[in-house]
């Protein structure tokens, strides 16, 4: 199976790169069209990265456990392999001023595309104005260390939970 | 510092990383700039090879981490301890979510969870908007024009941001 393709076409992975993933999932026949609004859901509902996620779950659709496995290390040889490439030979060549030069102008498109990213999230996330602060509450907590960020969720993840149960009784 | 902490801390992180690899940006920094393990210069510089090589930017993270702390080795157990708690919980998780895909405790906790992880993730952009500023100081001109000129090419180089990552390298090599 061509799993390697999804790792070397997600740059910068993410929800960015879902419909690409979507297309070559597709064109291979691994899921059917019903079958994507699931993966994606769950992509995201799981922790680490959705893109990794999101193949072990077509993977899983498509052969099972077997493909799962298949599916992620398609996804992860690719990136890998270049990373310890440039890695190896990175440190030597990091000090050459035309590299450098090169890195930081790549740095500045990094850093718009990823703003970019960061307004798509924003966009889905804050469905309605009183998350705002609530974000930005996590925001200040963590970025002060006054709560460390697995405690941040930890408690909200709690609260959450609480608030459904409360809201779900006065319904009954 | 050794290898079963370093895997212990990916565990951690790849549990913790709700919405997204972006957020694994603010806990790697946690864990190895104010840890003291590595720079922060070599931390963003990090960052723009991982998102300027294919493949899932906290994946490229892990790697390149693991590999700067105990190489090849290394490497390949960062990234594997990192995708280890999200691989078991989705193999857990699927035939629960068939069976209960409306349930509203999973349907919250999805939106709840997403706002909470918004907010660790402008952290790593505010960081990272930090060196941005820097460099809009130090050449003012040049950073400018190459951000107008991405924004510019963004929409049409939606699915090859490499394109973009190279006009990126080649004007750093002019005019930088």
């Amino acid at each position: 199976m061509e799993f390697f393709q999804l790792g070397l076409i997600t740059f910068g992975g993410g929800i960015a790169m879902l419909p690409v993933i979507k297309a070559t999932a597709l064109k291979h026949h691994w899921i059917e069209e019903k079958d994507w609004e699931e993966i994606v859901t769950l992509s995201q509902l799981a922790p680490g990265a959705i893109a990794v996620n999101c193949a072990n779950l077509i993977g899983y659709r498509s052969l099972g456990l077997l493909g799962s496995l298949m599916a992620i290390f398609g996804m992860i040889t690719p990136p890998m392999l270049i990373i310890t490439l440039i890695a190896l030979g990175f440190e030597s060549i990091l000090n050459l001023p035309l590299v450098l030069a090169a890195l930081r102008g790549m740095f500045i498109v990094v850093f718009i595309l990823l703003m970019k990213a960061i307004y798509t999230l924003g966009k889905l996330a804050w469905k309605q104005w009183w998350m705002i602060p609530i974000s930005l509450l996590s925001f200040v907590l963590a970025y002060f260390n006054l709560l460390a960020p697995a405690g941040i969720l930890l408690l909200s993840g709690l609260m959450i939970l609480s608030l459904t149960w409360m809201k779900n009784r006065k319904h009954k | 510092m050794n290898l079963f902490w370093l895997i212990l801390q990916f565990i951690f992180i790849g549990s913790l990383t709700f919405g997204g690899g972006l957020v694994a940006i603010t806990f790697l920094f946690d864990v190895f700039v104010t840890g003291n393990i590595i720079s922060e210069a070599f931390y963003l510089q990090m960052i723009t090879i991982a998102e300027s090589t294919p493949g899932p930017i906290a994946i490229n993270l892990a790697t390149y981490l693991g590999f700067s702390q105990f190489g090849m080795l290394g490497s390949v157990i960062t990234t594997l301890s990192f995708i280890l708690p999200s691989m078991l919980l989705i193999w857990t998780l699927y035939p629960l979510y068939r069976w209960r895909a409306n349930s509203p405790y999973l349907q919250s906790l999805m939106i709840g969870l997403r706002v909470v992880v918004f907010g660790i993730i402008l952290i790593a952009m505010v960081r990272m908007g930090l060196s941005f500023i820097e460099a809009l100081t130090m050449t003012p001109i040049q950073t400018l024009s190459l951000s107008l000129l991405t924004l510019l090419f963004m929409p049409q180089m939606k699915n090859r941001p490499y394109i973009l990552l190279m006009i990126g390298a080649v004007f750093g090599i002019l005019f930088f």
